[in-house]
């Protein structure tokens, strides 16, 4: 019975495979649940909410209660639609940050890896410029020079990130490239540019995804503690901006930091985990 | 009879538990005498290797393996716990691959002196060294670490390690298989050279009854968990009853008679490689891989390339694949100038050619199931993308994978080895290719796997006229199979001629060394017709 069962999953082609292994782990849904509810609330929260972010009342610093489920800052704004808000920014940041570092990183490490060795050495020498420079403090000077922004604040992120990824995608472009069935397409006449791109780059892009979700972490982390030293968009609400504000009154109202607080951590590890697991069920060897 | 040093019966082990446990082990009884050597003979998934491990309970404890069965050793009961008691004390293991087993951080003669700091705290400093001369290696070697070593040498010492214990059994799981076979012969020869010297008992566990033959005096043939033929080796040679164990015998020994020539050699050739240089490295440190080689191959004809690792023998089918460019020489395929075409040129005519390679997971892109690997095949022969799936399930069937639509959606992971091999054949098939390159596309096959892949690969030749150059280091295998040999060593040809010719009457000495170290399936019993 049992085997007749595992016979037709191998018979299943590859996509329903990989859904159905997602959905049977409980850390997958866990952490795509959450990572899918974070969306919907940075989609629709502020269409219904968004017209209360500037709402002032006269319950100042109140604690978290059944008017007002995470309490009220100092000028008696409510605390949950500003976190609802500022998922947008948190989420943007990360998300654009990461694709645009995951792309752009893929794209020169699967070039640096698969051309010559005189072009390996130079973008490899590159990303290592990229790799020491000090984040924060790189990305303190450009919003000092140019002024805050969003944009600004995801090319910065993107421009700390793509060597990871490229240096990834070149770690496993080098290794498949030496694997016979590359050599098996080279023989049936296929140009350079279609083994790279149809034999070596699906192979290789599993772990350069998953890296991916670790840098939306990695950006929105970032944003944060940009956005709480002063240095985020000032007219755009934020977790990090909110942590900011909140310090100055930690012991009158813990809720104004802790909620944000809570935000990032519970973000960051959702987006974490999640990469983990898509980068289990991308393996194709992998059983069960 | 005297009390057998080991006595083993009725053993049974299954793994995994639970409603379907996999049965590795089925019912196995044998029993070594002291200083005997016997071997246990099967191919891969028949349960030797987990036999051999039972004895000292190495069992992985993830497969939940349950054994059941009586041991005793020198005469006593033993259970799990006596029998781990006897790893390095009484009973020494030698593995294939001793650089797994070896600590990588530790100097090989620390790594020695640890089992004599257990076994004999008393022994003198230089009791390492001594036993560094025992299996032949100069007492320089202690100070090594394991990777600065051959993998003869790594072997050496291992088999030091045991001696270290004082052993009075060596089990050794394929000792010899990763080897090249003049090392394989000297490190033979040394075991029995121990073994004389010492008295200690040998299990050897193999795939290749030549090896068995000049090894032991009694083999266990097992299959599928079962023994299913025993006895002195002689005469299970001689009377050998199963199909099984005719064919093992079969694929060690000169008995098949060699191919003839196939084709004219006033043919022009179909692939021709000449003065073939090619070095890796620059200034001092350049390593010379192929010092002017070259070969000739004809229409529906066989060229094995024989010699040891390190030869050149894959660089050459590198080059003739042109997937590595050589420093100098001439490369014709179909009477074409290969390394004179342009990029664009080059693609279209080495179509005309395609690789068969070893059996490993990496000949097929894992994300592609059969169809699509056969598909880009199809598409180079120019099959229309309506008729692929229908030519596809037609290759297959020709390769006796059958039916062929069962394959289509397969992944190559998930077909056994065999099946994957024939899957590599279809795919040079499907792209109607004339020449194939195969480079040792059964090492590591298993003799029944080996026949049959054989018996296609003649089968298709008949059929197409195919050429075939088929690189190998199984000189019996190129005996039966190849109709030409040509022989390399240190990057050059050294002889090359008829295969039988080659083998049976070598002339160079390299090939001289290479035929008498080959393990030939030594029959002393009443010889069997031809």
């Amino acid at each position: 019975m049992q085997s007749s069962i595992r016979a037709s999953a191998t018979a299943m082609s590859g996509p329903d495979r990989r859904l159905r292994k997602l959905l049977s782990s409980p850390l997958a849904l866990f952490s795509g649940g959450i990572v899918i509810l974070l969306l919907l609330c940075a989609a629709i929260g502020p269409l219904i909410y968004g017209g209360q972010a500037l709402e002032m009342s006269a319950d100042r610093l109140a604690g978290p209660s059944a008017q007002d489920w995470l309490g009220t800052d100092e000028l008696g704004r409510s605390v949950l639609v500003q976190m609802i808000l500022g998922s947008r920014t948190s989420l943007f940041v990360g998300l654009a940050a990461a694709v645009s570092a995951t792309v752009a990183g893929a794209l020169i490490g699967a070039v640096s890896g698969f051309g010559g060795r005189g072009l390996d050495n130079f973008v490899m020498r590159i990303t290592e410029i990229f790799q020491v420079m000090p984040s924060f403090v790189l990305a303190a000077v450009i919003v000092a020079l140019w002024g805050p922004g969003m944009g600004k604040i995801v090319l910065v992120i993107a421009l700390l990130s793509w060597p990871q990824t490229a240096r990834m995608m070149r770690g496993e472009v080098l290794r498949i490239r030496s694997l016979d069935y590359v050599a098996a397409a080279q023989c049936l006449g296929m140009r350079p540019w279609e083994v790279l791109w149809r034999e070596v780059v699906p192979n290789a892009i599993a772990p350069v995804i998953t890296l991916g979700t670790l840098i939306v972490g990695q950006a929105i982390l970032l944003e944060a503690g940009l956005a709480f030293f002063g240095l985020g968009s000032p007219d755009v609400a934020s977790w990090g901006k909110m942590l900011n504000s909140g310090q100055r009154f930690f012991y009158q109202a813990w809720w104004l930091s802790v909620f944000p607080g809570v935000a990032i951590f519970v973000t960051v590890l959702a987006f974490n985990l999640a990469g983990d697991k898509l980068a289990e069920v991308f393996n194709p060897r992998s059983e069960h | 009879m005297a009390t057998p040093l080991l006595s083993i019966s009725n053993l049974s082990v299954s793994f995994g538990g639970g409603a379907a446990p996999v049965r590795a082990v089925n019912g196995v009884s044998l029993s070594i005498a002291p200083g005997a050597a016997v071997a246990v003979v099967g191919e891969s998934g028949s349960g030797k290797s987990t036999l051999a491990r039972t004895i000292l309970d190495l069992l992985p404890a993830a497969g939940r393996p349950q054994v059941e069965g009586r041991f005793a050793f020198d005469g006593q009961d033993c259970d799990a716990a006596r029998r781990r008691s006897l790893r390095g004390r009484e009973v020494a293991m030698v593995f294939q691959d001793p650089l797994s087993y070896l600590d990588p951080l530790m100097r090989v003669g620390r790594q020695i002196a640890e089992v004599l700091a257990v076994h004999e705290p008393a022994a003198a400093p230089d009791r390492v060294d001594e036993l560094l001369a025992q299996v032949q290696l100069k007492p320089g070697i202690a100070a090594a670490f394991p990777h600065e070593l051959s993998g003869g040498m790594r072997q050496r010492v291992m088999i030091a390690m045991a001696l270290a214990c004082g052993a009075r059994l060596l089990i050794a799981d394929e000792p010899t298989t990763a080897l090249d076979v003049t090392t394989q012969a000297e490190i033979l020869a040394l075991i029995s050279k121990l073994r004389a010297e010492t008295g200690m008992a040998l299990l050897l566990i193999s795939h290749d009854l030549g090896v068995v033959s000049t090894m032991c005096d009694e083999v266990h043939v097992m299959y599928r968990g079962k023994v299913i033929e025993a006895g002195p080796v002689a005469q299970v040679f001689a009377h050998a009853e199963h199909d099984y164990t005719r064919s093992l015998i079969a694929a060690g020994s000169a008995r098949n008679a060699p191919a003839g020539l196939a084709a004219d050699p006033a043919e022009p050739p179909v692939l021709k490689l000449e003065g073939i240089r090619k070095s890796y490295g620059k200034g001092p440190h350049a390593v010379e891989v192929l010092r002017g080689s070259g070969i000739e191959l004809r229409r529906g004809e066989t060229l094995a390339l024989v010699g040891e690792s390190g030869s050149g023998k894959s660089t050459l089918a590198k080059v003739a694949l042109s997937l590595v460019r050589p420093d100098a020489g001439r490369l014709e395929l179909m009477g074409r100038d290969l390394l004179a075409m342009s990029p664009d040129a080059l693609r279209r005519a080495r179509t005309a050619m395609y690789p068969v390679f070893q059996d490993s997971s990496e000949a097929f892109n894992p994300r592609r199931p059969v169809l699509g690997i056969l598909g880009q095949a199809l598409a180079v022969a120019g099959v229309p993308q309506a008729e692929r799936e229908a030519r596809a399930i037609e290759v297959l069937e020709q390769v006796h994978l059958s039916p062929g639509a069962a394959f289509l959606h397969r992944y190559a992971h998930e077909m056994s080895g065999g099946q994957r091999q024939r899957l590599a054949i279809a795919r040079a098939l499907a792209t109607g290719a004339e020449v194939l390159v195969a480079d040792e596309p059964l090492s590591g096959a298993d003799v029944s796997i080996r026949d049959r892949v054989v018996a296609l690969l003649r089968e298709l030749q008949a059929q197409r006229q195919l050429a075939i150059l088929f690189i190998t280091h199984d000189i019996w295998l190129a005996r039966s199979f190849a109709h030409r040999v040509a022989v390399m060593y240190k990057g050059e040809i050294v002889e090359e001629g008829p295969a039988g010719e080659i083998i049976d009457a070598p002339r160079h000495p390299y090939t001289q060394r290479l035929v008498s170290a080959a393990p030939v399936v030594r029959e002393t019993g009443p010889a069997v017709p031809a």
